[in-house]
């Protein structure tokens, strides 16, 4: 009596619970990769200057090369900041991108997993007994 | 918290229950250390035969023994997998600013759950000596098995369910083993008795509860991990 129970309670668990905590588990790792990453800060900060290296322009002096040497540093700063930025936080979503295409995967595998040992079973049996 | 607010937390455990009294963790871990190699050695043949390295005269035989023990890896890993989400449940609740966990609910240990679930409703004492953490413990301190048949068959009152009365000593991982033994102790005074004949402290039945809810949460991981 025992075996038709639980046989019941883990399809019931397999095509409810289990497929809720499937998805926690992906959501756990999307969380992981998005703060390993630091996407959320790096898209804040996306123009800011690279590493906050910043060239100070001399106060009151109108001379070209007091103020265009600064304009120039702290343009390519943030261009070089703007790279950087945008190359870890591309990485990142390609993580995330594929932790999803895994956790979809394996989401339609787990889905199909309990036909997927049927078919083995009955392919199995019918192999070993020369049915086919 | 009385033995029937108890047992509907224990409700909560049922179908991992069942499992463990049908296959055990331990069977189904070592069924899974017999079929991998086998799996492995028959794999090696079918590759061969499929790349067209070697003709195999029984391929068919082959290919049935692979698929049904592949089925029955399938199924271990799956009941595994089932049984692996009701023991952490209760490591779950117990991180409850995660957002995971039951509020209200105070979490109870599959150890702890296992030894009340088979414990007779008249002989609480007795489910938990008969148990088999309840064994490993009392091993673990010296205790020897026909001094225990000793005092099991002399015992003049037992404690039942309705004279029982637990509550979790340490909040922050709920009940366990220990706050069980620890029960046990305070409330079956023959039990302690008992123990103090054998020259056991509350400190060692504790210590050694201790451990093996230590040693069981590790070998769960282990497996989960693998």
């Amino acid at each position: 009596m025992k075996f038709p129970i639980l046989a019941t309670k883990y399809l019931v668990w397999h095509y409810s619970e289990a497929l809720t905590d499937w998805w926690r588990i992906v959501g756990n790792f999307v969380w992981f990769f998005f703060h390993m990453f630091s996407i959320g800060l790096l898209s804040k900060t996306l123009f800011a200057p690279f590493k906050r290296l910043q060239e100070e322009r001399k106060k009151g002096s109108l001379k070209f090369e007091d103020w265009g040497g600064a304009i120039i540093v702290n343009v390519l700063m943030r261009f070089v900041g703007f790279g950087v930025r945008t190359v870890i936080i591309a990485v990142g979503l390609i993580f995330i991108l594929f932790t999803v295409v895994i956790g979809l995967m394996a989401f339609v595998l787990w889905l199909i997993l309990p036909l997927g040992v049927a078919f083995l079973l009955v392919f199995g049996f019918s192999q070993l007994f020369y049915l086919l | 918290m009385t033995y029937l607010e108890i047992k509907k937390i224990i409700r909560n455990y049922y179908p991992a229950l069942l499992l463990e009294d049908l296959i055990s963790h331990k069977t189904r871990e070592r069924l899974l250390d017999i079929l991998a190699p086998i799996l492995f050695i028959l794999l090696l043949p079918l590759v061969a035969h499929i790349s067209g390295l070697a003709v195999l005269p029984f391929i068919s035989t082959f290919v049935g023994a692979f698929c049904l023990l592949s089925a029955v890896t399938v199924i271990i890993f799956m009941l595994d997998a089932f049984h692996s989400s009701f023991y952490f449940k209760t490591l779950d609740a117990i991180i409850l600013e995660q957002g995971i966990g039951v509020s209200g609910k105070e979490p109870i240990s599959f150890e702890a759950a296992q030894v009340l679930y088979h414990a007779p409703e008249n002989d609480i004492a007795f489910g938990f000596i008969v148990s088999t953490p309840g064994r490993k413990i009392l091993a673990r301190l010296g205790v020897d098995e026909k001094a225990i048949k000793k005092f099991l068959n002399n015992r003049k009152i037992k404690l039942s369910a309705g004279m029982f009365n637990f509550q979790s000593f340490d909040s922050e991982y709920g009940i366990t083993l220990a706050d069980l033994a620890e029960v046990l102790l305070k409330q079956d005074k023959e039990f302690a008795d008992f123990l103090f004949a054998q020259n056991i402290q509350e400190k060692d039945l504790l210590g050694a509860a201790l451990w093996l809810v230590r040693e069981a949460r590790a070998a769960a991981r282990a497996l989960v991990e693998s």
